[in-house]
């Protein structure tokens, strides 16, 4: 799951390890503590909810650099984070991709907010996948 | 006489006793940025102000919730007080240190060595608490930190744990301050202040087996209690082979070495303890093995 994200976004990662349903690239320094059973080690990846893998927000940033965004204003930029979709007129920029295409959605200060599904209809744009509000919904 | 008394007016003499007078504290809210946050929340409206005694440390003041900003939700900034940043500082760790944070929920000590550190090195956090480990973990994963082992372990329990430490930050549960809850002279009694400070000395002992013949323990807490600051570094130092060395710290006192007659370690002084006043109370102590 985590395979087809990263390489979907032109990523190649190694020393992926699982942790239950998270996964995290760990080192050769902290390897040594696995085998007492930790709860989190290196950098946290993502994890996978039902049959979706969601990204972190290292992962997101990772991977920001790809083509396949949309950049939206200030006003696209809250919807999202709120776990809306994004809208035709909230969108300043296109990035590459096709309607069905998965797309990194960014502010214009290049912040990664999460990604979609490139729609492509009268109203709308991408549909959301994940969002990065979904840290204070969690915790709330 | 005085254990009896667990009113506001008990513990505002016993702080007068020590050396301050009561005066209402201001906190202002604070941030441990980047300085691509700083600029990012500055264009957003929002005031922004170094604070003079932080190398990362900003006060803020804007028109809307800090904690749902797109900057707070990428990990951008951590919204951690000003006074709260200091142990990390005093701990020093450097990139290839293998650090312990023994009580780490929520994080914001865990987040802040690993950007001291570079993202190097090892850090182990410890949280005992299963109720607090989500918001551990969340933090840590919200901030991408690559260098922290996180454990669900009580530092208490942890002597087979079969790894030693360069540097351990033990941030101790305490009583707290009244400067950060209000309803705290309410809630404490002198009563409660000993059972903290008992605990407190069961995380030192714990400590002190983890870490490494020349090591270093900064030990902290939020209280402005003797009992769990001045009189615990006391019995540290009398029961262990440790010594103090200076924080470098300027902002704050001097520890108290005279605690309501009682003459402790001279040494004490080196610790500082810091007032409520725009931060909320602090007490940091250095230790070297």
């Amino acid at each position: 799951m985590i395979d087809e994200f990263i390489s979907y976004f032109g990523l190649h990662l190694d020393h992926i390890t699982k942790l239950e349903n998270r996964f995290y690239l760990v080192n050769h320094a902290q390897m040594r503590f696995k085998a007492k059973k930790p709860l989190a080690i290196g950098l946290f990846l993502g994890f996978s909810r039902k049959k979706t893998f969601i990204p972190s927000n290292s992962l997101l940033s990772m991977v920001s650099n790809t083509g396949r965004k949309v950049v939206v204003n200030a006003q696209g930029e809250w919807l999202f984070v709120c776990g809306r979709d994004v809208f035709k007129d909230s969108v300043l920029k296109f990035g590459v991709g096709s309607p069905g295409d998965f797309v990194l959605v960014v502010n214009e200060r290049n912040v990664c907010l999460g990604y979609g599904e490139l729609v492509l209809d009268n109203r709308l744009a991408v549909r959301n996948v994940y969002d990065i509000g979904d840290y204070f919904r969690r915790e709330h | 006489m005085d254990r009896e008394l667990s009113t506001r007016k008990f513990f505002l003499d016993r702080y007068e006793r020590l050396g301050w007078k009561f005066s209402e504290p201001k906190i202002r809210e604070c941030i441990r940025a980047f300085p691509d946050a700083v600029d990012s929340l500055r264009k957003r409206g929002c005031v922004i102000e170094r604070v003079p005694f932080l190398k990362s440390g900003y006060w803020v003041s804007c028109d809307f919730a800090l904690g749902t900003s797109v900057e707070h939700l990428a990990g951008m900034f951590y919204i951690q007080e000003a006074a709260s940043q200091l142990p990390v500082i005093v701990l020093d760790p450097k990139n290839n240190d293998v650090v312990l944070d023994a009580c780490a929920s929520p994080g914001s000590k865990t987040t802040q060595l690993s950007d001291v550190m570079h993202g190097e090195g090892t850090i182990v956090a410890f949280e005992s608490k299963q109720s607090r480990m989500f918001r551990l973990l969340n933090n840590l994963d919200r901030m991408g930190t690559r260098n922290v082992v996180c454990f669900c372990a009580d530092l208490r329990k942890a002597p087979g744990f079969g790894f030693k430490f360069d540097k351990i930050l033990l941030d101790a549960p305490c009583s707290g301050n009244f400067a950060s809850d209000l309803n705290w002279f309410k809630k404490r009694n002198y009563k409660g202040i000993l059972k903290c400070a008992d605990v407190q000395k069961q995380l030192l002992a714990s400590a002190f087996n983890l870490l490494n013949e020349g090591g270093v323990l900064v030990y902290s807490t939020c209280s402005l209690e003797p009992e769990e600051n001045e009189l615990n570094v006391d019995w540290f130092l009398r029961n262990y082979s440790v010594k103090l060395s200076t924080t470098n710290l300027t902002i704050g006192v001097q520890g108290v070495t005279n605690v309501f007659g009682k003459r402790i370690n001279r040494s004490v002084s080196l610790c500082r303890r810091i007032w409520p006043g725009q931060s909320q109370g602090f007490f940091v102590a250095r230790f070297v093995k």
